[in-house]
């Protein structure tokens, strides 16, 4: 299944984008989607997930078509 | 409920219109005001990145706990994203309610909980140059229906 990983903040300007599809095995989980996008430093690795906009946890299983992000520490207000 | 992001100055006076009311005996308008100095470091701006679709619906859910959580009775919440500067406002909260205590708290506890949870992102700018804002890792699992 192929879904679109989205990045922010931080994370985007190390990776040098804002936005990747990944490819992944059926079954995958929220968690599998970080170490497939090049680039990411680990020192900056999310340390939280959305699927579809909503918060989501590592265990989340994806479908064909989601899209998830990589949400670093928020700083808005 | 108002609930807004925007990449325009806020619009102070709708706000507080849309939160007028004859019940209500107590009006708390907070602005987050970008300031000049933050951590020892000189800022001349900050730049507000955002994922649009869900700081919308996560600004809501925040709206929505601290409106029912506290009672208030009116509520506008308006974050402006993009460049801001020092002295403008990025962040407007105008609450109403009957008494004073609950528009105080409300209001709090609005933006204590926007910012563990809204996907918002601050870099600052400032002489020395630029730099990402330290950031809150996201409470999403506190999040609670009131």
């Amino acid at each position: 299944m192929r879904v679109r990983v989205l990045l922010f903040g931080p994370l985007a300007e190390a990776a040098g984008r804002d936005a990747v599809d990944v490819e992944l095995p059926d079954g995958a989980t929220v968690g599998d989607v970080p170490g497939l996008v090049d680039g990411l430093p680990e020192a900056l690795w999310a340390l939280a997930y959305a699927v579809n906009a909503s918060y989501a946890s590592a265990e989340t299983a994806l479908s064909d078509g989601d899209e998830v992000a990589l949400i670093p520490p928020v700083s808005g207000g | 409920m108002l609930v807004q992001i925007t990449e325009d100055p806020i619009d102070e006076a709708a706000a507080q219109a849309y939160v007028a009311s004859p019940k209500c005996g107590a009006v708390l308008v907070f602005r987050g005001v970008v300031r000049d100095h933050h951590e020892g470091k000189s800022v001349s701006k900050i730049d507000y990145h955002c994922y649009r679709e869900m700081a919308e619906r996560e600004l809501a859910d925040v709206a929505r706990i601290a409106a029912a959580g506290h009672g208030l009775e009116r509520l506008a919440v308006v974050h402006r994203i993009g460049e801001v500067l020092v002295g403008e406002t990025s962040l407007l909260v105008v609450a109403a309610a009957p008494p004073r205590r609950p528009a105080f708290e409300g209001i709090l506890a609005l933006v204590d909980d926007l910012k563990r949870r809204v996907p918002i992102w601050k870099k600052e700018y400032g002489p020395d140059g630029s730099h990402w804002v330290e950031g809150v890792p996201p409470g999403y699992g506190a999040r609670a229906d009131a």
